[in-house]
């Protein structure tokens, strides 16, 4: 699969066509307030007793995400020990079977090639699953009167036409014809979303995952069975997916009157183990607030993790667990949109070509273990295993806590 | 020390090195069907086979094995991974129950370092490595399957084989999969063309191994066997 130069004037196209005629509404998601947040607990005020005047509940959950994130960092430099201390004194003594068994579970949990022809079975469905699986959410959004993602209602005056387009572009992905446009329409469908905003589009950039691969596949993509994602190609599914997450975990923070809206609608969203965890040691006084911070820290921890790499297989299968679960329990077939990061999840959970941004400090680190400079080597462990997860999180959420609410809600 | 000695990458070393190669290197047991070190693993030892036989293989993506080679006593593997510091290439396992002597990268150096002369017989190890997989990406390229299978025979008789009546028997089991993998061909013509070897009674195959009743004539039959193909 190469890429496409012709792939932008088609994608501009599709956007300036689709600006025409179709309109966007609310989510069919309730997300309305059942009763009012405290405000002040996301905001500076003088009289918290937090550092910087941020909220000791706020903090303590940042701090607790803080702790589980720099775990994971340091978990992941030291992955090659722990595994070979599990492999050669648990696993071994087993018996050679074990040993082997051992090996294929502590390569997928490490994100190394897990070589069995299962897996590998299992993988080339997955890779169909996320090939085809937009071809069912247009067909669904088509046959329930909205444009790509069924929360976005058609008007009715370029209704036929729009589900029209939506079932031939559903037929050309099934069918795997044209697959770089396909890519560009689902990107100028996209860039479209911009109309209605910057939180819309945010909030649709899993969407974004899938085509990836339509746009770096040949023109004849019907006459070829697409294999296993290049390394490049995987590594573009990883990272939009991992910074969907992400950034969409922040805007939890910023506009948490919408998150909590909908936990009020859909208490079964509540019970989420890591969140429960993120708001340990919090006020009980503050507990729909601590649980919409830890709900969004939850997500820009697996969204950050995703991102560089780190667990991807690990992260991936939590999120394609929570968002079938969001699609078949919570939420039902209006978030079938989900089908979108569940199909980009799989893929990256039976992935072969896994790699790590953090890969360059580890070489570094080996280097350094190698020459027998150990200071060095536990400085490139220890070091940007805490930078990096104070970095990520405290900068953003003390920038939050200046959000003018006011402005938010007008 | 005496073990050591025999071994032909010290054999060179007077009894002062073999002494201080003592305390660094490590002996280990492992059973039949035990793998080494996994392909990917960034462990970076070196082993000596001081006795039993390993194979060497890598694995396809959808789990197939390909055994690149086996080796027997007095044998060294995982040197790549010693000298680059990359992952390993390619994994290993015992084929029989195998003893087996490893030195770690940090400690190998140190003793490199005072004694240069290992390091030539390192790399006559690495000079050999690379000219059987020169050879052998060219037999796969020219030679048909029952070359290719000769060859293997008489490789596994070479470095596994243990003398046996009048011939050579290879104890550890391979299937037909596993010759299959390590010649690049089907198991079904490995089958067809094993029992046609029986039938020339190049081979026995029994129930603890395949028995080489004749290595001249097996040998023969390789510089033969462009004929059959």
């Amino acid at each position: 699969m190469h890429c496409q130069g012709r792939v932008f004037r088609w994608a501009l196209a599709a956007g300036t066509l689709a600006s025409q005629a179709a309109f966007a509404h609310e989510r069919f998601v309730k997300h309305k307030l059942k009763v009012p947040l405290h405000d002040d607990f996301f905001l500076q005020d003088p009289k918290w007793t937090g550092p910087l005047h941020m909220q000791p509940d706020m903090v303590r959950v940042g701090v607790n995400c803080f702790v589980v994130l720099g775990a994971f960092l340091l978990i992941w430099f030291l992955r090659q020990p722990i595994e070979e201390f599990a492999l050669n004194k648990i696993f071994r003594p087993i018996g050679p079977k074990a040993h082997k068994w051992g090996h294929l579970i502590a390569s997928f949990l490490t994100d190394k090639p897990v070589k069995n022809s299962a897996f590998y079975s299992v993988g080339e469905w997955a890779l169909l699953v996320y090939l085809r699986v937009p071809g069912l959410v247009l067909m669904y959004s088509a046959t329930n009167d909205s444009l790509v993602m069924p929360s976005f209602p058609l008007e009715p005056q370029s209704a036929t036409i729009f589900k029209f387009a939506q079932v031939l572009l559903a037929i050309l992905i099934l069918t795997q014809t044209l697959l770089p446009l396909c890519g560009a329409l689902i990107l100028g469908t996209y860039v479209y979303l911009f109309r209605w905003g910057w939180y819309v589009a945010l909030d649709a950039l899993p969407v974004l995952v899938v085509a990836v691969a339509y746009i770096s596949s040949p023109w004849s993509s019907h006459k070829i069975a697409i294999g296993e994602p290049s390394v490049q190609q995987m590594r573009w599914i990883r990272v939009i997916l991992g910074f969907s997450f992400f950034a969409l975990g922040w805007v939890k923070v910023w506009n948490h009157d919408l998150v909590a809206g909908v936990a009020d609608n859909y208490p079964s969203v509540l019970e989420d183990p890591m969140v429960k965890f993120f708001a340990l040691g919090t006020n009980p006084y503050y507990k729909r607030e601590t649980w919409v911070m830890s709900f969004a820290l939850a997500e820009v921890l697996s969204g950050f993790m995703l991102t560089i790499g780190v667990f991807s297989r690990i992260w991936a299968s939590i999120m394609a667990f929570v968002f079938t679960k969001l699609m078949l329990i919570d939420f039902g077939w209006s978030e079938i949109v989900h089908m979108y990061p569940i199909g980009g999840t799989l893929s990256v959970i039976f992935s072969n070509k896994l790699t790590s941004e953090l890969d360059f400090i580890e070489a570094k680190e080996e280097r350094a273990g190698r020459e027998g400079n150990n200071l060095k080597q536990f400085a490139l462990i220890v070091g940007p295993a805490i930078a990096v997860a104070f970095l990520i999180l405290f900068p953003m959420i003390y920038l939050l806590t200046f959000t003018d609410r006011a402005a938010l809600r007008s | 020390m005496q073990e050591l000695a025999q071994v032909s990458l010290f054999s060179k070393l007077n009894p002062q090195e073999l002494q201080k190669l003592g305390a660094i290197a490590k002996k280990q047991n492992f059973g039949p069907g035990t793998v080494v070190f996994f392909e990917g693993d960034r462990s970076d030892s070196l082993y000596v086979i001081l006795s039993g036989s390993v194979k060497i293989y890598q694995t396809t993506n959808d789990g197939r094995e390909k055994i690149l080679k086996t080796m027997g006593k007095g044998e060294i593997f995982g040197e790549f991974s010693v000298i680059d510091g990359q992952p390993r290439s390619a994994a290993v396992s015992t084929l029989e129950k195998a003893e087996l002597l490893s030195i770690n990268h940090k400690d190998f150096r140190n003793f490199a370092t005072a004694s240069p002369d290992i390091l030539w017989k390192v790399l006559e190890s690495l000079s050999e490595r690379l000219r059987k997989t020169t050879e052998d990406v060219t037999d796969i390229a020219f030679r048909d399957v029952p070359y290719r299978l000769l060859k293997a025979l008489i490789e596994l008789a070479e470095t596994s084989g243990q003398k046996y009546k009048d011939g050579v028997k290879i104890a550890a089991h391979f299937s037909s999969q596993d010759l299959a993998n390590r010649v690049a061909a089907n198991p079904q013509r490995i089958s067809r063309l094993m029992s046609r070897f029986q039938d020339e009674t190049l081979i026995q195959v029994e129930d603890d191994g395949l028995v080489v009743p004749d290595m001249k004539a097996l040998k023969k039959a390789l510089e033969i066997s462009q004929d059959w193909g």
